[in-house]
């Protein structure tokens, strides 16, 4: 029912004005959460996070091994490990599994990287025992049912013969990870079809176990949840998981040296996509602020240089954007962007002169004191819910770091000297090391592209899926 | 100056008698210049989301107008009389916030999010465009967006299987039908739009008395109602809005289209249109889908992967408007006929139609339904999009008690009854999507075009 109450009049001064944009009154400092650390026993930790008045509890158990300390690399069995780690269990059928999870609103889930395995869970905070409990048998008694794996090899098998050759987004991805990593280096991602139908079900479950025995292992809950109250089942979830490993070693670090132009030929598409990918600083590096004030400001917003300039300016996409994917092992920035196949050249000379111009005159005053602003915002936004909590803290958790690394990078950020970004960008965003992509129709591109950025190797959708990318690599 | 304002709806759900859905706590209140505006505060983050609604959408649009709701909805960036060209997103960008709009057949809807003491130069923004964006149009920058628009419409079609969706309005609206044309529009009306066009199309449209702020996030309401106040003071109340159409869809309304595509598998849409907008049945669809597809243990996942693996992808969904809804069924396989997938996915419904579910499974559904609705109150720019939608079903921003009792009330005979009256093959279209020169379309498939 509404509920109709008599009118009320406000008074205010005058009209608006108009002429200028408000002043805005400076910010209240940002007050990031407080995490606590905790440690178990030796090699296992936890991470209380607590948020007050989100709805969700979320409970990620991060196993310091994965499919390197396996295999010496990635494989299509630590995937299946992963994706159907959450499937079934002991006393619980995938069906029986799921129809509870459905009633309970809980999710879980499992990742195996290279270097990590993540089990995770989500539940509201009024159904946090019974998920725990549930979660406790999938952590330690995952069955792997023969149909399940079956089947979801088969899904994997379609996907990479029927779905990835005809999506023009993922093609881009593959040639470009498959360009910029060795075949060689575990972080290439080229498919085994052979070895993904060759995995059984006892394969898995034994890469489960062993798994569940790595170290170090960090624990992250979050949620409007006292730790006090949470403890004692917390630990009791830890029982038998991570033993005395030693700590993994780092993976090794890129072969640089790569100038490629890889062109993927699809007859008959009328757009194109382009992808620039160079090297960038490694996490933790001094250089790290500046690179991410240059990533804000030449691909990271809506009007960042980039955008500005393909779209706003010129019409010519949709929209483009960069990323900044910093790591302690080996980092890279990326411009991806979709245009009409008559306008690849002319986007590339485009790309090419932003790029320049950064690298002339570094990154505007005007666009520090914005990202500064988007940071604070973005810190803002992940403490709206559970999970955007955990994910920024279990972003930090990977790479070593604490929310006290996040609160000096925001201040070395808002001390950045502006006269470092230039040379930064011409190091990076102009190095030799980088790959161009473009997937489109070759007999409509190819002659728009030697003068800007040298020939092609072209290759068709089915030798990228297959992994057939090679590249020469300065010595 | 004094502007006068009408407190809409206040809270008072303390004898509401479902005890256990989420509470909201928000007001409404009615300018004088026809803007209803609804606040709730929230103060767990300093962040603070903005959603303004204007009820015009691709169903307005007259012909040669088609998807120049949604041009016009790109054109809301390009400045108005205090807000220079681009100065929009530098503005609000610099101020740490983000923007982002969309347009539907009903309506289009501006969000913003930024950090609590950006809300003025927030309220400028919105306000500016709203009362004075005629001051800031010119035909360059119409042409800009005529070109994004046109390139956003090639970058959806050049996806795999990115054309279905429009097909299928074409397919499953009669041409007379408002939703008949796809929100994107046709490239002969997006190219054609001129200035004159965009001039009257605002004009029409963006009403104060046609619009709807919701502000979720950090402030205090009784400083926020006066700020809100200020800035939209000097927007004039321009009048109603024309009627809108509404045109119903005739019972007997059945085409069966195709497409070619750039793919290596086949697709079948089986859609039935069905109730609008808050009309009893809606729930009783809503559960029907989740029943039917609602992962393992439910009745066309069983039947076409789970218990028979003929399907590489599926969908059931059911999506309602202001003056139709529909329901849609997708399956995609790489060796599984069309014909047989269409036979497998109709028995399933017809076992529904003929038994009604199990509690159980109604039960299952019906917490699915509520888990989405509940973990969308959690974020303020979610949590906004919410009290719109209360707002636009009950005229009452606080409708939680009243989804839930909407689903609650919700019998296994409701949903027996709903799949038996509204998914008959009498009723049904259907969109074949096969690879270029494969004759594997289901039977009687005509090409849809897509000008």
């Amino acid at each position: 029912m509404i509920a109709w109450i008599p009118l009320l009049s406000l008074a205010f001064a005058g009209a608006p004005d108009r002429s200028a944009a408000p002043v805005i009154p400076p910010s209240t400092p940002l007050t990031l959460p407080t995490e606590t650390v905790e440690t178990v026993r030796p090699g296992v930790r936890i991470h209380w996070l607590p948020v007050a008045g989100v709805r969700r509890v979320e409970v990620e158990v991060r196993l310091g091994r994965g499919g390197l300390w396996l295999d010496g690399s990635g494989t299509p069995a630590d995937d299946l490990t992963g994706s159907l780690w959450t499937v079934a269990a002991k006393g619980w059928s995938a069906s029986k599994l799921e129809q509870a999870a459905s009633l309970e609103d809980l999710a879980m889930s499992a990742t195996v990287g290279l270097r990590t395995t993540i089990v995770s869970m989500s539940v509201p905070r009024d159904g946090l025992d019974r998920g725990l409990d549930l979660f406790d048998t999938v952590l330690h008694a995952p069955t792997y049912p023969g149909a399940e794996v079956s089947r979801s090899i088969a899904d994997n098998v379609q996907n990479w013969t029927t779905g990835v050759p005809t999506d023009p987004q993922s093609l881009a991805w593959l040639a470009d990870q498959s360009a910029w990593y060795p075949a060689a280096d575990p972080r290439s991602p080229r498919p085994d079809l052979d070895a993904l139908r060759a995995v059984k079900s006892g394969d898995l479950r034994s890469r489960q176990q062993r798994l569940l025995t790595s170290a170090p292992v960090d624990v992250v809950v979050v949620g409007d949840v006292d730790p006090a109250k949470l403890r004692s089942q917390i630990v009791a979830l830890l029982d038998g998981v991570g033993a005395d490993v030693p700590a993994a070693d780092p993976l090794p670090p890129r072969a640089a040296g790569v100038t490629a132009v890889i062109g993927v030929d699809v007859p008959g598409a009328d757009q194109a996509i382009l992808s620039l990918r160079t090297i960038a600083p490694l996490r933790g590096a001094p250089e790290q602020t500046a690179m991410e004030a240059i990533q804000f400001a030449i691909g990271g917003q809506f009007l960042s240089r980039l955008n500005k300039n393909l779209r706003e300016e010129k019409g010519w996409t949709y929209g483009g954007y960069s990323d900044y994917d910093a790591n302690t092992d080996e980092s890279s920035w990326a411009f991806h962007v979709q245009v009409a196949e008559e306008n690849v050249g002319a986007s590339i000379l485009e790309i090419q002169k932003e790029l320049a111009r950064m690298a002339d005159g570094g990154v505007h005053a005007d666009e520090k004191a914005a990202g500064l602003m988007g940071s604070v915002a973005a810190w803002n936004v992940t403490l709206e819910s559970a999970s955007s909590a955990r994910g920024a803290l279990d972003d930090l958790i990977a790479h070593g770091e604490t929310l006290d690394v996040a609160r000096a990078r925001l201040d070395e950020a808002s001390a950045l000297d502006l006269s470092t970004t230039g040379p930064l960008a011409r190091a990076t965003l102009l190095s030799g090391d980088h790959v161009w992509v473009i997937v489109g129709d070759r007999a409509h591109i190819e002659a728009q592209l030697p003068d800007l950025v040298g020939a092609a190797v072209w290759l068709t959708p089915a030798q990228v899926t297959a992994g057939n990318v090679t590249v020469e690599r300065a010595p | 100056m004094t502007l006068l304002t009408v407190v809409l709806a206040a809270v008072s759900f303390a004898a509401d008698p479902v005890t256990d859905a989420p509470q909201t706590h928000a007001t409404a209140t009615l300018l004088n210049n026809g803007l209803t505006v609804i606040l709730e505060p929230q103060d767990r983050t300093g962040q603070v989301a903005l959603d303004v609604k204007y009820r015009v959408g691709s169903r307005d649009e007259r012909d040669g107008e088609h998807g120049c709701a949604h041009l016009f909805e790109h054109l809301m960036f390009e400045g108005s009389k205090g807000v220079p060209n681009n100065a929009f997103d530098v503005w609000l960008t610099a101020a740490g916030g983000e923007n982002n709009a969309y347009t539907s057949e009903d309506e289009t809807v501006y969000t913003m999010t930024f950090p609590s003491n950006a809300l003025d130069l927030a309220l400028f923004l919105e306000s500016d465009r709203m009362g004075f964006l005629d001051a800031g149009l010119d035909q360059a920058n119409v042409t800009n967006q005529q070109s994004v628009v046109l390139q956003e419409r090639a970058t959806g079609y050049a996806a795999p299987r990115g054309r279905e969706d429009d097909a299928i309005s074409r397919l499953l609206w009669p041409s007379t039908h408002p939703y008949h044309v796809p929100v994107i529009g046709t490239v002969a009306d997006v190219s054609g739009f001129q200035i004159d066009k965009v001039r009257d199309f605002w004009s029409r449209h963006y009403l104060p008395s046609n619009a709807t702020l919701v502000l979720v996030g950090n402030f205090d309401p009784a400083v926020a109602l006066e700020q809100i106040t200020h800035w939209f003071s000097d927007v004039p109340n321009r009048g109603d809005a024309a009627p809108r159409v509404a045109e119903q869809v005739p019972p007997d309304s059945v085409a069966q289209g195709k497409l070619e595509d750039d793919v290596e598998d086949r697709t079948v849409h089986l859609v039935w249109p069905t109730v609008a907008r808050g009309s009893t049945d809606e729930a009783a669809l809503d559960l029907l889908s989740w029943v039917l597809d609602g992962g393992r243990g439910t009745r066309i996942d069983d039947a076409i992967y789970y218990k028979h693996p003929l399907a590489n992808d599926w969908m059931v969904g059911h999506w309602t408007r202001d003056l139709v809804g529909e329901f849609q069924v997708t399956v995609t396989s790489d060796t599984v006929p069309l014909e047989t997938l269409s036979k497998v996915v109709l028995r399933e419904i017809a076992r529904v139609a003929k038994k009604a579910p199990t509690d159980a499974e109604v039960a299952r559904a019906r917490h699915t339904a509520w888990s989405y609705m509940e973990d969308a109150l959690e974020a303020p720019a979610d949590r906004a999009a919410m009290l719109l939608a209360c707002w636009d079903r009950y005229h009452d921003p606080n409708c939680m008690p009243r989804e839930k009792a909407r689903y609650d009330g919700v019998t296994a005979e409701d949903v027996r009854r709903v799949a038996a009256k509204y998914l008959v093959p009498t009723r049904m279209t259907t969109l074949s999507v096969v690879p270029n020169g494969d004759d594997g379309a289901l039977p009687g498939a005509a090409p849809v075009e897509l000008p």
